[in-house]
């Protein structure tokens, strides 16, 4: 058989299947989606060894949907990770991980690979110290929560504590946010543990992101955009990881005119804040969604701003930057955020991608159209574009980047 | 075999050189365009190519030989200027508009073309003809892919084989 074959491959014309396997490698460069690359290696085994085989750099990120659909940058077209279920995701973590909680443990899931680390459920947490209760105080009719909000009230009061970040910052650490706006809390654990660590006595704050920087723990809190860094202990005996004290790193200098609604209907902001490293400086995106009232609570979400902020850790600052820089664009998102080299894609830097996704159980605004999308917004000239051929219908919620070559 | 009038190979764009195709034809053309080929390069930095003597090219037939050098004297003025650092925005865009008709033919054609250009070593024209066929493949099935670029239809089991690989990858429309 193996002879026929030959026989046949000697007679053939001579064939796009037999190019060198640089000029293949060269092709290839040209392709930064994930589904042309793919397809490239589908066409004929020398093309597939190629693909297996040349160093390349990695492809623009897939765009993956809480039905189990994704998108593959830039086409507007869904695929689906064929014999894998995707769907009901309710996280992602560091670009390529994939969060199912279910009652019997936390899995994270690998879809390129189908690795699996497994975390304790979510239910399953060890309070530190164990003793501590829920205090309140009188005011009027109401109980309020003594001296402030900590996990023994989110408890007590049966508040929902959906994750809202996860981050695998090292074989031995997990780091997690528990539930949104002002009921969040930090949580860590280490894969295959039996429970998350919680500290009791904290406050609860509206951490709205974290990121493992420079081999350190940092969060960001949406109240007053203060930079925390949260340090780690080990449980003695067990080894499990511990939040052994939140310490501040950077004090917040949020314009009052961001803090508070403005009179004026029509500059009301919802803000959204995101912690990213670039060229290894951790930066602050600050994104204003603009809304519109329609009478009732209900806000519609407008267009979008982006402020960014250099995280100056040594002078205890937060410094505007007008630019990202000519090679650098940002893809933003609520479980993940990276910064990659443009050049590489052969298109142009200065851009942060960005997502018409929303907060975990807390919506903050409605979108008036059918289509929600991915919106690119020019440091320079500071206005959004869609250039990507992305229409859909579906809502975009629930959205995460996933980078397959991380 | 040195060309009577060898030279130093480094005295100008008149200096003429005569390559051979593969089918016995000849073409004369100048040094200069023909050094964007890092293989005759050599050659003719050697003194070779030129009065009677030419270079024979086994690999190159008359037709491709002929398309290579029109890309060759196009692009050998912009070349000699390094890169063209001082060229105008209308010299560029001129080449570019070059660049994107003289790829715009069919893929038996870009085919040769950029084994010659591997060959003779053109980096410009292998990452022209290199761009084009990226842009004929994307957004494309592995088997629209294949019929773009003239693959025979697959066997059985070569069909098998692309099925089994989008799968292996997870890719599957919806």
């Amino acid at each position: 058989m193996a002879d026929v074959t030959l026989l046949r491959t000697g007679h053939q014309q001579p064939s796009w299947a037999d190019i060198p396997r640089d000029l293949a490698g060269m092709v290839l460069r040209l392709l930064p989606a994930c589904a042309d690359r793919a397809r490239f290696a589908a066409v004929c085994p020398q093309w597939r060894a190629a693909a297996r085989q040349l160093p390349l750099p990695p492809p623009l990120p897939l765009l993956a949907l809480e039905d189990g659909t994704f998108f593959s940058l830039p086409y507007g077209k869904t695929f689906r990770f064929a014999g894998r279920s995707c769907a009901d995701y309710k996280a992602a973590a560091c670009g390529r991980w994939l969060v199912f909680p279910r009652d019997e443990g936390c899995f994270v899931v690998d879809p390129f690979t189908r690795a699996t680390v497994t975390l304790p459920a979510l239910s399953r947490i060890r309070l530190q110290p164990p003793n501590a209760v829920a205090r309140y105080t009188q005011m009027g009719n109401s109980r309020i929560p003594h001296p402030f909000l900590t996990w023994m009230h989110i408890k007590d009061l049966k508040l929902e504590v959906a994750l809202h970040k996860l981050i695998l910052c090292s074989p031995n650490l997990v780091a997690a946010i528990f539930g949104s706006g002002p009921h969040a809390q930090i949580l860590v654990c280490q894969p295959g543990a039996s429970s998350w660590s919680v500290r009791t006595n904290d406050r609860c704050k509206c951490f709205e992101d974290m990121a493992f920087y420079q081999g350190k723990l940092y969060a960001l809190a949406a109240d007053d955009e203060n930079l925390l860094v949260v340090n780690i202990c080990q449980d003695p005996s067990t080894g499990d990881p511990e939040v052994s004290r939140i310490g501040q790193v950077i004090k917040g200098d949020l314009d009052p005119t961001v803090q508070a609604w403005l009179p004026d209907d029509a500059a009301k902001f919802v803000r959204k804040l995101y912690l990213v490293e670039s060229c290894g400086t951790l930066l602050m995106v600050r994104r204003k969604v603009y809304c519109s009232s329609t009478g009732s609570m209900l806000l519609m979400a407008g267009h979008n701003e982006f402020e960014v902020f250099r995280a100056d850790i040594k002078h205890s600052r937060w410094v505007r930057v007008t630019t990202l820089g000519d090679d650098q664009m940002i893809f933003l998102g609520r479980y993940y955020s990276r910064a990659v080299s443009a050049s590489q894609y052969g298109i142009s830097g200065d851009h942060i991608f960005f997502l018409d996704d929303d907060k975990v159980n807390m919506t903050d605004y409605l979108y008036d159209k059918e289509s929600t999308s991915v919106g690119v917004y020019d440091m320079k000239t500071r206005e959004v574009s869609s250039p990507l051929p992305m229409v859909w219908d579906h809502k975009m919620i629930h959205t995460a980047w996933l980078f397959p070559d991380d | 075999m040195a060309a009577p009038e060898s030279g130093d190979g480094n005295n100008g764009a008149a200096r003429m050189v005569t390559l051979i195709s593969s089918d016995n034809t000849r073409f004369e053309v100048e040094a200069a365009a023909a050094s964007l080929s890092q293989t005759l390069q050599l050659t003719i930095l050697d003194g070779g190519g030129g009065g009677g003597d030419g270079i024979p090219l086994p690999n190159v037939d008359s037709a491709t030989l002929s398309k290579v050098l029109e890309y060759c004297i196009k692009h050998a003025p912009a070349a000699a200027n390094g890169g063209a650092p001082n060229a105008t925005a209308v010299d560029r865009a001129e080449l570019e508009r070059f660049d994107n008709e003289f790829v715009n033919i069919d893929q038996s054609v870009l085919y040769s073309l950029i084994m010659a250009a591997h060959n003779l070593e053109i980096e410009g024209l292998q990452s022209l003809v290199a761009k084009k066929v990226a842009d004929m493949i994307k957004g494309k099935s592995p088997m629209e892919i294949r019929r773009t670029l003239g693959f025979p239809d697959p066997t059985p089991e070569e069909q098998a084989e692309m099925n089994a690989h989008m799968l292996e990858y997870g890719w599957a429309y919806e």
